[in-house]
């Protein structure tokens, strides 16, 4: 039950992450940003979907 | 068409989301592909008597991934039992070879053998972090290569997360390393409503104690740099000493060389010490030494695995560092034969001194010669699976 709760939580957090980065990337100026968050994005997505 | 700076930008961003979906999904599908590989074994239907569930044991882990299958083999007359265990760690491929070479080959006359192939199923869906590991090794065999595994140390994350800051063993309160928390070889005798790794443990202590396992072998490996390698070891009940002591003696006249080490009274969750101590079995741990765990070694390859064979360890012992060593790092034949033939003498120590006892003697057979296993290789001894 705690490990079901802390999972919910943990990827409602990623996913809030997540979605700012993309917001980020689309605001920020900054190509170096841009690419950052590019690769931000990879570990986010694989770790929402809990496949690594 | 000339675009303003902030299209531009938009463009970018979108071009490089597409480009991490892309890495995402190609990375995703090799991580997902590896969890879910289903490692095959030959089962002779004319031979094994049953398979069953680590559920069975410990129910709450039905529908999990840790659900283990447990092979038995019974022989014809009631006798002794041996548990083998294998795939505790999956990054010590040896104990699962040797399990999976044993449930291929073995015949019973008198007695039960359980064999386990995968002790955790978990830890075979992840591959351990910052060690670049191989996922997959191939042994060739008469009927083609049978692939194999190479998993992590610890259960996955994804059944058991967060590491507590330290962990302390349920039973004993001793405190251990937080990843220890998600080793199945700390976490015995286990827990029905305990953590994962826990269930998992406690699945295989109440198997050795419904079924009143005579002798449990656990299957390990080690790097060369550490004490503990071509060992066994052993819980300090006399008789299990007076095993492995004999099974020494014996290894050492066929010039394998081996020692025996007690299981110290104070390291707890490990197999030669608690399942000796809460249930009525003779445990003993196997170690062989491995240089895909060892600290010195190169890029990991499946030459790594397979033969033992890296730069580094070779330079180490051609300067004479080499002397670091508690034994030099050897093939996955050699290793497999080891524990192999270990357990062929713990079962006629067994026999010798036990066996006119009530429970009569454990008649194994199939067993297959240390030098045979060299010459041969492991794979002449692995059965072709059959659709």
């Amino acid at each position: 039950m705690f490990y079901t709760i802390l999972t919910v939580i943990y990827i409602l957090m990623l996913v809030v992450i997540t979605v700012m980065v993309v917001w980020h990337m689309f605001e920020t100026e900054s190509f170096t940003d841009k690419l950052i968050g590019a690769l931000m994005l990879v570990f986010l997505i694989l770790r929402i979907f809990l496949i690594k | 068409m000339q675009l303003s700076k902030k299209q531009k930008g938009i463009l970018y961003s979108s071009c490089f989301i597409i480009l991490a979906l892309i890495l995402t999904f190609w990375s995703g599908k090799n991580f997902y592909d590896f969890a879910h590989y289903e490692t095959e074994f030959a089962i002779r239907e004319d031979v094994v008597t049953r398979i069953e569930k680590f559920s069975k044991y410990s129910p709450r882990l039905k529908g999990t991934v840790g659900d283990s299958d447990i092979y038995v083999i019974e022989g014809a007359e009631p006798g002794p039992s041996v548990l083998i265990i294998g795939g505790t760690h999956p990054n010590e491929p040896a104990g699962q070879l040797s399990s999976t070479l044993l449930l291929e080959n073995l015949t019973v006359e008198r007695g039960t053998v359980f064999i386990i192939t995968e002790a955790n199923r978990s830890a075979y869906t992840h591959s351990h972090p910052q060690e670049a590991s191989i996922q997959y090794f191939g042994i060739e065999t008469p009927y083609g290569v049978r692939t194999f595994k190479f998993g992590s140390r610890a259960t996955n994350t994804n059944q058991q997360w967060p590491n507590p800051d330290v962990y302390v063993h349920r039973t004993s309160g001793q405190k251990l390393s937080s990843v220890d928390t998600r080793n199945l070889n700390r976490s015995y005798p286990g827990s029905e409503n305990g953590t994962y790794t826990e269930r998992v443990a406690y699945a295989i202590t109440e198997c050795i104690r419904q079924n009143n396992i005579t002798i449990t072998i656990d299957l390990h490996e080690a790097s060369p740099e550490y004490q503990t390698i071509n060992t066994i070891v052993s819980h300090n009940r006399k008789e299990a000493l007076k095993i492995a002591a004999q099974t020494t003696l014996m290894m050492e006249l066929n010039d394998v060389n081996i020692r025996y080490e007690e299981s110290p009274q104070n390291l707890h969750g490990l197999t030669h010490r608690e399942l000796g101590d809460y249930t009525d079995t003779l445990a003993f741990l196997l170690e062989t030494s491995n240089a895909s765990q060892g600290k010195i070694r190169g890029a990991f390859t499946e030459e790594l695995v397979l033969n033992g064979s890296d730069k580094f360890y070779d330079k180490a012992l051609e300067k004479g560092i080499g002397k670091i060593l508690y034994a030099p790092p050897v093939s996955l034949d050699e290793r497999v034969a080891r524990h192999v033939y270990t357990i062929y003498e713990i079962i006629q120590a067994y026999n010798k001194y036990y066996g006119t006892e009530q429970l009569g003697e454990l008649k194994v057979n199939g067993f297959p010669g240390y030098q045979d296993v060299l010459t041969n290789g492991i794979g002449h001894y692995l059965k072709e699976i059959k659709k």
